[in-house]
């Protein structure tokens, strides 16, 4: 086995970058998911703004912006806790990956509107609904990429560190066989 | 295999019971619940008669062409956005400023959010959030019957909170031609350092 995989399978071995991990992708979904269910009239308008959903019938809107931010913070504090980890980090990556482009996209339209009067890409600058108010585009799809990047630890990694789901596993370590009588 | 199917149960799983979660609060939050059969960009239908207004001193307020709501401009394209008169900061501050106001025949009408509406409005306007109007439409109603004015105001630069009150006023009667829709809104307000009243409403 070449020495950088066992070196990665030592580290990993550990649990400490799974931890570190679920406690960096976790922390964020839940505290940009925390900002929408404050205001979800906000997040509603906000979600509308990106023109990429139908307006019509309005139900549609209306249960995104109702349900997406709890169904976050579930899938954050699922992570954080150690419990279902693979799902929520597949689906955290998942949201990761659909938001990405959706980002880049309304970015661009406002890029390419000669009434907003940019220059570079990078100074693009809107509020993304994504909890955080107004952040620029490319600041944004750094922190994108962190958080994608680093939720593939929790997803792959064989480790289940401070894990809660260790708890109610059934694969308890056995007691040690007792001593033969003399 | 083994990886793959705990994942998608374990995803599953997590997407069924977000979804639950999300609807059930949604169900429970009261003022914060969103009406999932309410279109909360409904299309504004005005009907108005008028044309000639003026302020407290008998300056002109800009009103738009009254004959047909949202109809093709000279160039012949259809305006996105409905029509309602417009007033500005220094007309705003005579009708604040005029008497009528302290007796309720002039009326001011926040179309903002709590949050905004507690940390700062003009002094004696009544809220009405646009999204949130099941809770404010009666008082609104109440305060707006018999006024001659109603100016409606929100954050001011591209926000349509006060756009979409105006439509809605509409709908509870109070007639177009008593409408007025403060563009700049609380912007231009504060930056004017006019007096501002904060908490909730009385």
């Amino acid at each position: 086995m070449p020495r950088f995989v066992q070196m990665v399978k030592a580290v990993d071995g550990t649990g400490v970058p799974q931890l570190l991990a679920r406690l960096f992708v976790g922390g964020m979904f839940a505290y940009l998911a925390y900002n929408k269910i404050v205001d979800p009239f906000e997040f509603l308008k906000l979600t509308r703004e990106y023109q990429i959903f139908p307006e019509h019938p309005p139900q549609f809107l209306n249960i995104i912006a109702a349900v997406v931010p709890w169904l976050e913070i579930l899938t954050a504090t699922a992570l954080i806790l150690g419990v279902f980890m693979r799902g929520a980090a597949a689906m955290i990556f998942g949201m990761l990956m659909f938001f990405a482009p959706v980002l880049l996209i309304r970015a661009w339209s406002i890029y390419t509107d000669p009434a907003a009067g940019i220059t570079s890409f990078c100074d693009v600058r809107f509020d993304c609904g994504c909890g955080t108010g107004e952040v620029y585009i490319c600041s944004k799809m750094l922190e994108n990429t962190a958080m994608q990047l680093a939720v593939l630890i929790p997803l792959f990694t064989r480790s289940r560190l401070l894990c809660l789901s260790q708890l109610f596993s059934k694969r308890r370590p056995q007691p040690a066989p007792a001593p033969a009588q003399a | 295999m083994n990886w793959l199917k705990t994942t998608c149960i374990e995803t599953a799983i997590l997407l069924a019971a977000g979804v639950a979660l999300g609807f059930g609060m949604n169900a429970i939050r009261g003022r914060d619940s969103i009406d999932l059969n309410r279109d909360y960009k409904p299309e504004i239908r005005i009907t108005h008669t008028t044309t000639t207004q003026s302020t407290a001193n008998g300056e002109a307020i800009s009103a738009a062409n009254p004959a047909e709501p949202n109809e093709p401009t000279e160039a012949g394209v259809a305006e996105d956005e409905p029509r309602f008169q417009s007033v500005d900061l220094e007309q705003v501050k005579e009708i604040w400023e005029d008497p009528k106001f302290g007796y309720g025949v002039y009326v001011f009408v926040d179309a903002r959010a709590d949050g905004p509406y507690e940390s700062g409005h003009i002094p004696g306007a009544v809220q009405c959030d646009f999204y949130r109007i099941q809770e404010d439409i009666d008082l609104v109603v109440s305060k707006t019957a018999g006024a001659e004015k109603v100016v409606v105001y929100c954050q001011g630069g591209d926000c349509e909170d006060s756009l979409l009150t105006c439509g809605e006023l509409i709908n509870v009667g109070v007639p177009w031609e008593n409408i007025y829709l403060f563009k700049a809104g609380w912007d231009a307000w504060e930056d004017s350092e006019l007096p501002v009243e904060t908490g909730e409403e009385e």
